[in-house]
């Protein structure tokens, strides 16, 4: 009798951790699948013609049709929404790179009057988002544009975005780099001052190339942030001077009405492109980033 | 020599360095001063102006009335007394709390359980998931507004094929008020559950082995050991991310219905109605950017008081 409900119990198991098993490769095999297929079908559809698209959304494209391409980068001005945001995407980093890695080390490692009122100043910048104080933005800019003369010079201007890139982006990028600069040994400065280095000489030469791991972290996630950023392009730059997401978000808006749908999928393509090509080289940095800094904005 | 040699040897040497220093103390501190001001000073000044400022200019601007070329005129509370009898405001904000329930109980509930999966015991291809899932959350929400707004499309998209598959009449469900919000949720769900899955995973990892092996040789199921080990010794994360949950849905939510709505009143949230009036009525944008932050820090700060535990020590 028991030995035989012991049997019973164990086949129960038995096909309990089978079904266990087959539900979670069908739950991965499933999420993997919605992720790419939407992918997939985005890039098959960029070579298809619009009326292709319209008759049948599954089939495959009859043959490369890269008009579609042609259209979205030199009509749809794609081509120099491309640069411009390649401009301000490496402006903004490097602008950030120079605010927050000595202002890291400095909260990190100097005990001075104000340090901890001014880190917890920074942490609290984690909580405010650049989309939240846009509109609060461009109004105080807008009033001193006013006061200066200038007009609208100082809210449609390349130089002003790319200072409210960086400045929304030091909470992260401080805290992010502070846990790496704290746990640096302190022999390295000690070593350092003894052969003569000065304090910018001792964070240039040997504390920022120690802590270049978590500095290359930083870049990567500002990197994604501010080429997929478009709230603040949108509100601030005139559409000349905008940038890729701006741009395929006007293709998107037009396509409902000139349906131009072709034109639309070959945009997407060309603002994933450049981002899943770093995300391929990259991808063990970025998730080790985020279990690094723990949050992200 | 023995350590206590070696100690009288060092601390020698270091009161003769700070006699050969103390002449130059003056100096060495301008010099580290000098050092933080320029290290901190330009961040910092930055951050104030262009991060906090806003903030606090936001909330004096809310009790202003300016359509953005007249004089500002200063009036009270009135901006806040047409916004709570606005309809729309209210509509915006069931809609933002709407996002918010579903999205985190979607959104913690996938990412939990594919984290499971994937941080310990034996899963084939766990790298492969892993950089598939996280994939995107490197996309522009641009990107993804147009992908699911291209799906969900009634000319050309899979939902429409899908219905003429059965040879039902499909009209959108972006059109649908019933449906939109749904949409909306998806897109925002498939955004965020690679990166939750890989935060959480990071906490899975540090829970010990030996917790599980002692579990399997009670004959306690993955399931139930996924209850009583798991998600009590990764609590303080989960709790965590909950915050950043509030926040960041209340930001998402206005970029997702910014690029995939065109505007209707029935599909606003919270921040998508305040960039509404942009450049027509900033006061009125304000006070419901300050409902925005009291409301949104409120409730985390609630979430917080309400998930407290003690932390389990391991």
């Amino acid at each position: 009798m028991n030995s035989h409900e012991m049997t019973r119990k164990e086949i129960l198991g038995k096909i309990g951790r089978y079904a266990g098993i087959a539900v979670k490769y069908f739950a991965l095999g499933l999420f993997s699948l919605l992720i790419l297929l939407p992918l997939f079908w985005v890039l098959m559809s960029s070579f298809k013609t619009t009326i292709e698209i319209s008759a049948d959304p599954f089939a495959l494209p009859k043959k490369l049709y890269f008009e579609n391409f042609v259209n979205a980068w030199e009509r749809a001005n794609m081509g120099s929404y491309f640069f411009n945001s390649i401009f301000l995407t490496a402006a903004s980093l490097a602008l950030l790179i120079i605010l927050a890695v000595p202002c890291s080390y400095t909260l990190s490692r100097f005990k001075f009057p104000g340090a901890k009122v001014i880190s917890l100043i920074f942490m609290a910048g984690l909580f405010i988002n650049i989309n939240y104080i846009v509109l609060p933005l461009h109004m105080m800019l807008s009033d001193v544009g006013k006061v200066l003369g200038v007009g609208s010079d100082l809210t449609n201007n390349y130089v002003t975005v790319i200072i409210l890139y960086a400045s929304t982006s030091l909470s992260f990028s401080i805290y992010l780099m502070s846990s790496y600069f704290k746990a640096l040994s302190p022999s390295f400065e000690e070593a350092a001052k003894i052969d003569g280095c000065g304090y910018f000489k001792t964070f240039l030469y040997i504390c920022a190339p120690l802590a270049m791991p978590s500095i290359l972290t930083v870049i990567l996630f500002n990197f994604l942030s501010f080429w997929n950023e478009y709230i603040l392009a949108q509100t601030f730059l005139a559409v000349e001077k905008s940038t890729l997401p701006v741009g395929l978000l006007r293709i998107m808006r037009e396509a409902k009405t000139s349906n131009d749908i072709g034109r639309m999928y070959a945009g997407l393509i060309i603002v994933m492109v450049p981002v899943l090509a770093v995300y391929a080289c990259v991808q063990g940095q970025l998730t080790k980033g985020i279990t690094m800094g723990g949050v992200k904005g | 020599m023995n350590n206590a040699e070696v100690k009288v040897a060092v601390e020698g040497q270091e009161t003769e360095r700070a006699v050969q220093l103390s002449p130059q103390k003056k100096n060495v501190d301008k010099a580290r001063i000098l050092f933080i001001l320029a290290t901190v000073g330009p961040a910092f000044v930055l951050f104030i102006l262009f991060v906090i400022f806003p903030v606090f200019s936001m909330w004096y601007n809310s009790m202003v009335e300016w359509d953005g070329i007249g004089e500002k005129v200063f009036v009270w509370f009135d901006n806040y007394k047409v916004l709570f009898e606005d309809e729309t405001f209210w509509k915006s904000f069931t809609n933002t709390l709407f996002l918010i329930a579903v999205v985190t109980v979607f959104t913690i509930g996938l990412s939990l359980f594919f984290a499971a999966v994937l941080s310990k015991g034996k899963t084939k291809g766990k790298t492969f998931f892993r950089i598939v899932f996280y994939i995107p959350n490197i996309l522009s929400i641009v990107v993804i507004s147009a992908i699911f707004s291209a799906i969900y499309s009634p000319s050309y998209g899979v939902i429409g094929a899908i219905y003429k598959l059965f040879d039902k009449p499909y009209t959108g469900w972006m059109g649908d008020v019933d449906a939109v919000m749904w949409c909306i949720a998806v897109a925002m769900i498939w955004q965020a559950v690679g990166y939750y899955m890989v935060m959480y995973i990071a906490g899975m990892d540090s829970v010990p082995d030996h917790l599980y092996e002692a579990a399997d040789l009670e004959g306690c199921g993955k399931f139930r050991q996924f209850f009583i080990i798991t998600v009590p010794l990764t609590w303080e994360v989960i709790r965590t991310t909950l915050t950043f949950f509030i926040i960041s849905t209340i930001n998402m939510s206005f970029l997702f219905v910014d690029a995939m709505t065109g505007g209707e009143a029935q599909s606003h949230v919270l921040l998508s109605y305040m960039y509404k009036f942009f450049g027509s009525q900033y006061g009125y944008a304000m006070a419901i950017g300050t409902v925005v932050f009291v409301f949104g820090y409120g409730i985390s700060l609630l979430i917080q008081f309400l998930t407290r535990r003690e932390i389990i020590q391991y």
